[in-house]
């Protein structure tokens, strides 16, 4: 999506294209000798290639005494096997899990016992299957051998194993409580809530502190309603402006938001809502954004007063505005236009009086009771004073006894209050924990806590529904349940989960409650909703700073949950290690990001360009310890504000995230004493504070920037947009997007464009005619079996007339249209695996709405949890070895439609990437050894055994999605491999095998892998039609991990040959695609194009009226306008990441 | 020091010590070849179980189906090793025995059926040796075989006259293809799968016609794709 390059454009992107001067310098040298040379010198891990071969000859000789048969394997079969069970089918289970005090409904697939998935519940009304990385990712956590297991006891310096009783013993409440505290997460369980009252009620004290909290919001609402209440959205609506927060991926109750906006994007019906977004920093909803504008957090309260005295007198939008204003006033005159169907939020960056003032705009929109619902919820301190309390009763001796539930205070909370001193002076305290963290250390007893799929637990979602988990295994590593632990140190007589949980929700009876646990919730529970009668809001100074220029000396911090590790709680996941950010494409780090014009005036650049650059290191001092932190130099940035992600750099996390006892190093850079109970999410500091360091740093990412190889990123650059005078018909655009009106106007032109699949129909009755005996045989009693027609694509035949119809079928945007089609050049693949296997009617194809996608990164936890893809470390993911299966590219440049935004409003786009499974498929024709062939479904098979490493395919490949396996990362005993693996007991290194899929076989060293399509879920599902003695197969039965976990809906999956299937009309839109069609690879897998709901004022020029003179005459401006532009360095026609740093080794920090 | 030199005689023999040692290499691999083909490595693998239990009586002399026992061989992928729980049906010993039929009392007093007796007490398996061992990257599913009326005899030969199971059958890959390939000789009524001994009553053309109508039937027609088997 990007303006083709120009050459006078050069000069501003000097370090871009001189590749020739760097050629001898020592960065280039490192470039090559990590893209040629590393893989011969060491195997990645400090172990020496003839160490390797010696191991591997012993192991040989080894392997030929024990004789010539396979192993033997030892079978057990139960001695009474559970009712139901039957070996090796896969069961399901409702469960749930709780973040940032909102629960999520899940589903469980447990095999034999071992539960090794979670997806979202399907049946839940407000999730509908879709999950967030986070669910996804704690199938991991629970296998994670760093979990507690024995309670501990301190002995000054170590901790020593005791038991449960000796715990409860020295940590018991007692009868006066008076003196004790519990400090714990705000959850959403009413079991806990129940637990708190009785608690408090005997005269303890309870508090409640999340890092990331609702604290502003809450506080807002009060503000507002004089009541505790929380603002539920429906964002299936026509305006929505979203200000500074993220409410489709880091909210809670993300995915219902998700389904809810997806549900209100679907461009074919021809309405979509307008998304605008006014952020310090790239969120998931900001790159959904129809028009974004970026704003230093500390202006937008400015932002806000302006916005709510224009909704009063809305002023008209005229190209004679400034483009910031021009995008102000199409914002409000659209917001104005749609009262009642409208949604404006506030993220929690911003003060309780601007949260209120935002309410009052609701209530001036006429939001409230139709896309605003206002829930009540109980009232309760802000995590900021209760934690100021808490350490205030330490101090003064108010608090003596401690019992800490779950969380890491010492670590995320406000450093100046000096926790970690005042938690071990306390008399006693305990910490009731997952892991052995940062606080635990601080404490004088230890307490693990089972893990929410071993344990009774329940919760309430955002909207209310109370949700019932139930434990789908034994506790792993013993351990009792925070409910049951609490309730033994209270000395309840009921300290049974189960019967905890019994007592708190309503009554049910028996078969009410057999429904609500296997359905995993209370249907038709919802939260009490609250009628606002008037909305009182404060005054806050409007201020038009955030319309004008920046003047480079304001700066402000913005602190935000990483999209990885959320507060730090996953700093041991290692999947979400190497999850690479939505938007920096970072792994296993945080980083300062900054914008172009702020890096220029603090002076730090990130040099040279792909894997030789280095990106430098910033120290932020803002009293006490100087925090260092590397720099990322990231367009749609607001000028002067810095971003940091919290949660890294834990020093207690363990074996992944960092250990110090164990010698492992922190992973990122702990920022949290740049927060302060005052300026929590957000600080202004002044440029003073902020140093460049002058050293180094480098960091793995995977979308990588091009080391050497400068034809491929030209070549990818001039895929992102056709340049119309060049006429270049040769080559098609990755991404390709146009605007709703061009959109509608095309839909008025082909009014019966959905038709297509009918009109395809028609050709295939013909063909079928001419080749349907060669397709089926008769059945036993000579009845002629129902066919389903062969409707995709019309198959190539030699007759003229049926190839012009094929050339017939219309695209949208005009703008990318292939010319010609280069469809014809091979004819029938299509038709030759058919001949190959006559009965064999199913054929496997994917669509992806780039519409919808808004790059959660769900599908490629996923994909990981469903495909045993291992995890290869910060060192390999700079090499580029990194496993993912699917990818999200994401590609970003200017607003397409108008050349006055310049800097103002980057777009991007985010488009999922897997194996294409092409018909024509490059991989297979260059493999020496055909381990990867063609199945007659037109799958593109890899057989790993047959695999012998050349990597012929993967360099043959397009889309680069194939995976080379560089080194044993899944072996038998190390499933994972990371950081901390070797320091592992040998026992534990067996435990994560436990979570793999015994439906995908796992790869070892030296072997090609890549996307199958879900195979195993196809040929069970075949498996289980055919035991059933239905066919076909229903038309979306099959759905793959991905598809399953998209909470938009974006992926879609299924028999291209059947008329009847969501991924068979997705195949005829007229949005659909093909990714590099030119080549005639013909792939399984089409995109549908990205559409933009720009308002009308801000598109000068959009595909509606495709004439290349038109586009010509743009493309002249705009280059000539961009290279006048300060910010285009960055900004202006980037395509992939040439600003991003690159890594350069593992380890080394600086220099 | 002088060096040395091979005498010029030794030239003769150079041809002959490389001819043989091409064919001592050849010999070797051909030995290599042999010994760990599938006939030759799987055929015949016969270990010794914890319980010696006779395939033998059960099925052949008392007439036993296979899915009283592997029963859920029809339903997964997995035919099952049934739950000693099902042993202790007939053979439970002491404390088993329902109403007045000492149904559990069959050789209770067996030291044989030891193990059966204190699994059932303690609950803990019976670890019974697995004879047909398909490689972990090979997904075989028994249901659909057994649904699509392939008869267990095809892959384990006559279980009912075994006293100890042995494996009768290669299970190479091309001795799975050979059937995917081919697979209409041995479909048959998939009523009749767990008859061992079925014998087809007529002339060779009347039974290619009968394996043939259940093939048709039944719809049978295997993949040989990679992905079917491989994942």
């Amino acid at each position: 999506m990007n303006k083709p390059r120009t050459k006078n454009e050069t000069h501003s992107q000097p370090e871009l294209l001189e590749v020739q001067e760097h050629e001898q310098s020592p960065e280039f040298q490192e470039a090559i000798e990590r893209d040629f040379g590393s893989a011969v010198h060491d195997t990645g891990d400090g172990f020496s290639r003839r160490r390797w071969l010696q191991l591997m000859g012993a192991s040989l000789a080894l392997g030929g005494v024990a004789g010539c048969r396979y192993q033997e394997e030892k079978i057990a079969s139960f001695a009474f096997r559970p009712h139901n069970r039957i070996p090796g089918v896969p069961q399901q289970f409702a469960t749930l899990t709780e973040l940032g005090g909102v629960a999520e409904p899940l589903i469980s697939t447990s095999y034999d016992g071992r539960p090794i998935k979670l997806d979202g519940n399907p049946i839940h009304p407000e999730t509908k299957g879709g999950s967030s990385v986070f669910s996804q990712a704690r199938i991991l956590e629970f296998y994670d051998p760093d979990r507690l297991r024995e309670p501990l006891k301190s002995d000054g310096d170590t901790f020593t194993e005791t038991t449960f009783e000796e715990f409860v013993n020295a940590c018991r409440f007692g009868s006066d409580v008076s003196k004790t505290a519990v400090l714990s997460e705000p959850t959403s369980s009413l079991s806990m809530a129940g637990l708190k009252d009785e608690f408090t009620t005997r005269g303890g004290k309870w508090f409640e502190f999340a890092a990331i909290n609702d604290d502003n919001a809450r506080a807002g609402a009060k503000l507002a309603f004089g009541d505790s209440v929380r603002p539920v959205y429906d964002l299936n609506c026509e305006t929505i402006l979203a200000i500074d927060c993220d409410p489709l991926s880091m909210a809670p109750g993300s995915v219902a938001n998700s389904i809810h906006f997806a549900q209100g994007r679907d461009a074919d019906s021809g309405h979509m809502s307008r998304l605008y977004v006014v952020e310090s920093q790239y969120s998931t909803t900001g790159s959904a954004a129809d028009h974004r504008l970026s704003v230093r957090s500390g202006d937008i309260p400015g932002f806000v007063a302006s916005l709510a005295a224009a909704i009063d007198n809305p002023v008209e939008p005229t190209k004679e505005m400034a483009y910031r204003q021009r995008v102000f006033a199409a914002m409000v005159s659209d917001l104005t236009k749609s009262k009642g169907k409208s949604v404006v939020m506030v993220g929690e960056s911003q003060s309780p009086e601007v949260h209120a003032l935002v309410h009052k705009i609701n209530e001036k929109l006429e939001n409230f009771g139709k896309t605003v619902t206002l829930n009540k919820v109980d009232e309760r301190p802000s995590s900021i004073e209760s934690i100021r309390a808490f350490a205030e009763g330490l101090k003064n001796g108010a608090i003596t006894r401690v019992v800490i539930l779950g969380g890491n205070p010492v670590f995320d909370a406000p450093r100046e209050l000096g926790l970690a001193e005042l938690i071990s002076g306390a008399q006693n305290s305990a910490h009731i924990s997952f892991y052995k963290n940062e606080t635990s250390l601080a404490c004088d007893w230890i307490s693990a806590v089972a893990h929410p799929l071993a344990c009774w637990k329940d919760g309430t979602t955002v909207r209310g529904s109370i949700l019932i988990g139930q434990p789908l295994i034994n506790p792993l590593f013993g351990g009792k349940s925070d409910l049951e632990t609490i309730a033994t140190l209270a000395g309840n007589d009921e300290t049974d989960g189960l019967a905890i949980i019994q007592k708190t929700l309503p009554p049910l009876d028996r078969k009410q409650w057999a429904e609500a646990v296997h359905a995993g919730f209370i249907a038709d529970t919802a939260a009490e909703t609250f009628t606002p009668s008037s909305v009182n809001a404060p005054e806050v100074a409007a201020s038009d700073a955030w319309a004008t220029e920046w003047d480079g000396s304001t700066f402000e911090l913005v602190f935000k949950p990483s999209n990885s590790l959320y507060d730090g709680r996953f700093a041991n996941n290692a999947w979400l290690q190497e999850l690479p950010d939505f938007f920096t494409k970072i792994t296993w780090d945080n980083v300062a990001q900054i914008s172009p014009a702020t890096a220029k005036e603090l002076g730090v650049t990130q040099r040279g360009m792909g894997a030789k650059s280095k990106t430098q290191m910033i120290t932020i001092n803002v009293g006490g310890e100087p925090v260092r932190v590397p720099i990322a130099i990231q367009p749609g940035q607001a000028d002067g504000s810095i971003g940091l992600a919290i949660g890294y750099g834990r020093t207690a996390a363990g074996r992944v995230g960092g250990n110090r006892s164990l010698d492992v190093d922190a992973i990122g850079h702990d920022i949290t004493s740049l927060r302060s109970a005052d300026q929590w999410n957000l600080r202004s500091i002044d440029g003073s504070s902020i140093n460049s360091t002058g050293t180094t740093y480098q960091l793995a990412l995977v979308q990588e920037p091009w080391a050497i190889d400068e034809v491929a990123r030209e070549e990818i650059q001039a895929r992102m947009f056709r340049d119309p005078n060049k006429n270049e018909t040769d080559r098609s655009a990755l991404i390709r997007e146009g605007t709703l009106r061009s959109y509608n106007n095309f839909l008025g032109e082909h009014p019966d464009v959905f038709e297509a699949h009918g009109h395809d129909q028609g050709n295939a009755a013909k063909s079928e005619s001419k080749t349907k005996t060669a397709y089926y045989s008769t059945g036993p009693n000579g009845e002629l079996p129902v066919m389903t027609p062969v409707s995709y694509t019309p198959p190539v035949t030699d007759d003229e007339e049926e190839s012009h119809d094929h050339h017939d079928h219309v695209q949208w945007p005009e703008a990318f249209h292939m010319h010609h089609s280069l469809f014809d050049l091979t004819p029938g693949t299509r038709e030759d695996y058919k001949a190959d296997n006559p009965a064999h009617t199913n054929v496997w194809g994917m669509s992806i709405d780039l519409n919808k996608c808004i790059g959660c990164n769900s599908c490629v936890i996923a994909c990981q949890s469903e495909n045993n893809i291992p995890v290869v470390g910060k060192a390999e993911v700079w090499r580029g070895r990194e496993m993912h299966w699917m990818r999200i590219d994401r590609y970003y440049g200017n607003n397409l439609y108008t050349d006055d935004a310049k800097g103002d409003d980057i777009q991007m786009v985010h488009q999922p990437v897997t194996c294409q499974h092409c018909e024509n498929a490059p991989c297979e024709n260059v493999c020496p050894v055909a381990a990867t062939v063609h199945s007659s479904e037109g799958l593109n098979d890899m057989v790993y055994n047959r695999c012998i490493g050349t990597r012929y395919c993967g360099n043959n490949c397009p889309y680069k999605v194939r995976r080379f396996n560089y080194l044993n990362y899944t072996d038998a005993v190390t499933f994972i491999k990371y950081p901390g693996a070797d320091k592992l007991p040998a026992g534990d290194l067996q435990l994560q095998s436990l979570m793999v899929n015994p439906e995908v076989s796992v790869r070892s060293r030296g072997v090609m892998e890549k996307c199958t399509f879900c195979v195993q879920r196809i040929q069970n599902t075949k498996i289980q039609a055919k035991n059933e003695g239905r066919r076909p197969i229903g038309p979306n039965e099959i759905e793959t991990a991905c598809q399953v976990a998209c909470p938009t809906s974006a992926i879609k999956f299924g028999d291209l040959n059947n008329s009847e299937s969501d991924v068979h009309k997705d195949h005829a839109n007229p949005r659909s695609y093909y990714m590099l069609e030119e080549l005639n690879n013909r792939p399984r897998t089409k995109y549908l194009a990205r559409v933009r709901n720009a308002h009308p004022i801000l598109i000068d020029s959009d595909d509606s009226h495709s004439k290349p003179k038109t586009h010509g005459h743009d493309n002249d401006e705009h280059a000539d306008g961009e290279s006048d532009d300060p910010n285009h360095d960055e900004s202006g026609s980037t395509t992939e990441t040439p600003s991003n740093g690159q890594p350069e080794a593992n380890g080394e920090k600086d220099h | 020091m002088q060096e040395f030199h091979f005498p010029t005689w030794v030239n003769k023999f150079t041809l002959l010590i490389a001819a043989c040692a091409i064919a001592t290499g050849g010999y070797l691999a051909t030995c290599l070849f042999a010994a760990i083909h599938p006939t030759v490595v799987n055929i015949g693998h016969q270990p010794k179980q914890p319980v010696p239990f006779s395939h033998k009586i059960h099925a052949g002399q008392l007439k036993m189906d296979c899915r009283y026992c592997h029963n859920t061989v029809d339903k997964a992928a997995h035919a099952a090793i049934p739950p000693t729980a099902t042993c202790g049906n007939c053979h439970g010993g002491e404390g088993t025995t329902k109403g007045e039929r000492a149904i559990g009392q069959i050789y209770s007093e067996s030291d044989n059926l030891e193990p059966v007796r204190s699994s059932l007490k303690t609950g803990e398996p019976i670890l019974w040796e697995r004879v047909h061992d398909a490689p972990d990257f090979v997904f075989f599913n028994h249901s659909v075989h057994i649904n699509k009326g392939v008869s267990c005899v095809s892959c384990h030969g006559r279980i009912d006259k075994m006293e100890v199971v042995a494996q009768v059958e290669p299970m190479s890959m091309k001795w799975c293809l050979d059937c995917h390939r081919n697979p209409v000789p041995h479909i048959r009524d998939p009523e009749l799968v767990t008859q061992l001994d079925f014998e087809f009553d007529g002339t060779d053309e009347e039974e290619a016609e009968y394996h043939q109508y259940w093939a048709d039937r039944l719809e049978v027609n295997p993949n040989v794709n990679c992905s079917t088997c491989h994942r």
